[in-house]
């Protein structure tokens, strides 16, 4: 199994060396196919890139970015922030839910956790700290919360997964839904039981308002409302594929920029220029993967990684414990998207082989990724939230790590209950 | 050493090179805007007239493609491209020198057999006046053609990257947040990675 080794070892030199993870894909790619295979390399890897990058499945992607980005522009943090404090004096733990509370709603309206970490952070970082709020457990919640950014639809890592795992963006979208607010919820309990037996984690602060505020708040989170009914509404009530859910998504995310005020044309230019760039780098990260993906099924290499594991005879859920070991290690020292194209042309076939659905394992793979999004050194919400406060990257991680514990959790309980991520997709007839 | 400004300004044909890079960045803004535009028109095509426009699928996913590789070059000069910086945030020096030069010859190499590839295709597309499957039948050879430009255009931009450091200049054109905004912001929280990742 020369070239499986091959490409084993050369992804870690050129990686562990620093040269881009799109091109250090690509190299090894071309690298091994000429060695070990007497192909026309170069017109294969052409025929590929340009399958890969003119795929209608895609499209989506650069236009949840672009959302995203112009999103970040706007005062939405802020009104949510407003329209959620009112409501969080009702909780034990008051405020310290507003984290969770602001990220869940954000994340339905954004593709990535990173964005979905700074833009809600940067608002209520300030304000819980300011109020007195427990250091460690506002980062915690925040590098925590942040990571549902990717788990609660839109989400880009599900795009990318559905189209190299060739399965249905729809589907998997829904999929994620449970789970997402399983995870919220979760989170939720750990902050009121955290801070009902440790009073010192709440300021001394007393919040009264009347339900006739309450109600009044809700009229903040209207902007956020119809964002949410344009992109998820128009999915799932089918007036709109994915991608154009996500180009209402733009339009939506515009109008509430012009709302707002912040609508300007260096605004909006600046919003294009970062989508392109943001774009641009994991398009090209999409690319070499599906040629590292093509290369390695030239090689064999899935058919014999999963003959080796068929011969341990493993149980499903001995497999899965290892796959949560194995993409743990793996977060350590890859950024989580590149965990995930890395490894799928190995561990798809593997758990589909097992007998699981490849829905299902989206959705797994995602939890597991937002995983390596909090853990050092390489965890882009540990940076986010590092370029907020300046604190540590490695203090940061300390304070996320209960909120890792409970993903780690919900990667289990979706494993013996996959019912909670395959009912919701079985609900909904497709067109 | 990203962080710090470049006291010399890079000469004349690198700065050209990044000129040209800026230029292919500005236009995956401006095809990015398109493809938003030709979805919105798609729903209201469909909504209102209950009729597909066809075409602006196919023209969306080539415009994708020709954003992604037209972007690449300008990103690479923002260092918006991911890679982990353990060893380079280790090294120093005449070290980080050669570890840098090592790492931007690789992506010269990579980038210039791609771009070599994609050429091939593009060039037996026009030959063989190969068209798309629907609306227009637009020539192949235009889209794949703007895929060569894009990936030619990262691999000068490599070629600049390599005079920068043999220069003793900064590696990097632009700190990535060069467009007035702190990197962490937004999805950019990568190009941070860069300069973070390692500590």
């Amino acid at each position: 199994m020369g070239g499986g080794l091959f490409i084993l070892v050369a992804m870690l030199v050129t990686l562990g060396l620093g040269i881009w993870v799109s091109l250090s894909l690509f190299a090894v790619s071309i690298a091994s196919l000429e060695l070990f295979k007497t192909l026309p390399t170069a017109h294969v890897l052409a025929q590929n890139v340009w399958n890969t990058l003119t795929t209608t499945e895609l499209l989506s992607l650069p236009l949840f970015i672009l959302m995203a980005e112009i999103l970040f522009r706007t005062r939405l943090s802020d009104q949510l922030l407003r329209g959620l404090t009112p409501w969080t004096s009702l909780l034990p733990g008051r405020l310290a839910h507003l984290n969770v509370l602001a990220c869940t709603l954000f994340a339905a309206v954004s593709g990535s956790s990173a964005a979905t970490t700074a833009t809600v952070g940067r608002i209520t970082l300030s304000e819980l700290l300011g109020r007195g709020y427990d250091r460690a457990l506002i980062m915690g919640s925040l590098a925590g919360a942040g990571t549902l950014g990717f788990l609660i639809p839109p989400s880009i890592v599900m795009i990318i997964y559905a189209v190299l795992a060739e399965t249905s963006l729809l589907r998997l979208f829904l999929a994620g839904v449970i789970p997402g607010l399983l995870l919220a919820l979760l989170f939720m309990v750990y902050i009121a039981v955290r801070t009902t037996i440790d009073r010192s984690l709440l300021p001394d602060e007393r919040l009264h308002y009347s339900w006739t505020e309450r109600i009044l708040a809700l009229r903040h989170l209207l902007p956020v409302t119809l964002l949410m009914a344009a992109v998820l509404g128009s999915m799932y009530g089918g007036i709109a594929s994915p991608t154009e859910a996500a180009a209402m998504g733009v339009l939506g995310a515009l109008i509430v920029a012009l709302a707002s005020g912040t609508m300007t044309p260096r605004n909006v230019g600046t919003a294009l220029i970062r989508a392109g760039r943001t774009f641009s780098m994991i398009a090209l990260i999409v690319a070499g993967a599906s040629f590292l993906a093509l290369a390695m099924s030239y090689l064999g290499v899935p058919r014999f990684v999963a003959g080796e594991i068929a011969a341990l005879n493993l149980s499903p859920y001995a497999l899965i414990a290892l796959l949560v070991l194995f993409y743990l290690v793996l977060g350590f020292f890859l950024e989580g998207l590149a965990a995930l194209v890395l490894t799928l042309p190995i561990t798809l076939p593997l758990v589909v082989q097992a007998g699981f659905d490849p829905i299902w394992f989206g959705v797994f793979v995602v939890i597991t990724i937002e995983m390596a999004q909090v853990t050092p050194p390489i965890g882009f919400n540990l940076f986010v939230i590092q370029g907020l406060t300046g604190e540590p990257v490695g203090r940061i991680a300390r304070h996320a790590l209960p909120f890792l514990t409970i993903m780690i959790a919900v990667a289990f309980v979706i494993t013996v209950f996959p019912g909670l991520v395959l009912w919701l997709p079985s609900q909904i007839s497709f067109r | 050493m990203m962080a710090e400004p470049d006291a010399r300004r890079a000469p004349f044909p690198i700065r050209w090179i990044e000129g040209v890079s800026r230029l292919g960045g500005v236009a995956a803004a401006c095809l990015l805007a398109a493809i938003a535009t030709m979805m919105l028109a798609e729903v209201a095509a469909r909504s209102l007239f209950n009729t597909s426009l066809l075409v602006t699928w196919e023209i969306s996913a080539y415009a994708m493609g020709a954003a992604a590789a037209l972007g690449s070059a300008h990103t690479l000069a923002t260092a918006g491209h991911v890679r982990v910086t353990v060893l380079v945030h280790t090294l120093g020096g005449r070290a980080l020198l050669g570890l840098e030069a090592l790492i931007t010859l690789t992506g010269i190499a990579v980038a210039g057999y791609i771009t070599y590839a994609l050429g091939q295709l593009a060039w037996t597309s026009f030959v063989g006046d190969t068209r798309s499957w629907a609306g227009f039948r637009i020539p192949l050879a235009i889209p794949q053609g703007l895929l060569v430009l894009g990936t030619a255009l990262l691999t000068l931009q490599l070629v600049a990257r390599l005079a920068r450091l043999l220069l003793g200049l900064t590696p990097d054109a632009e700190p990535p947040d060069s467009l007035g905004e702190p990197a962490s912001d937004a999805m950019t929280a990568h190009p941070a990675s860069d300069r973070d990742g390692g500590r």
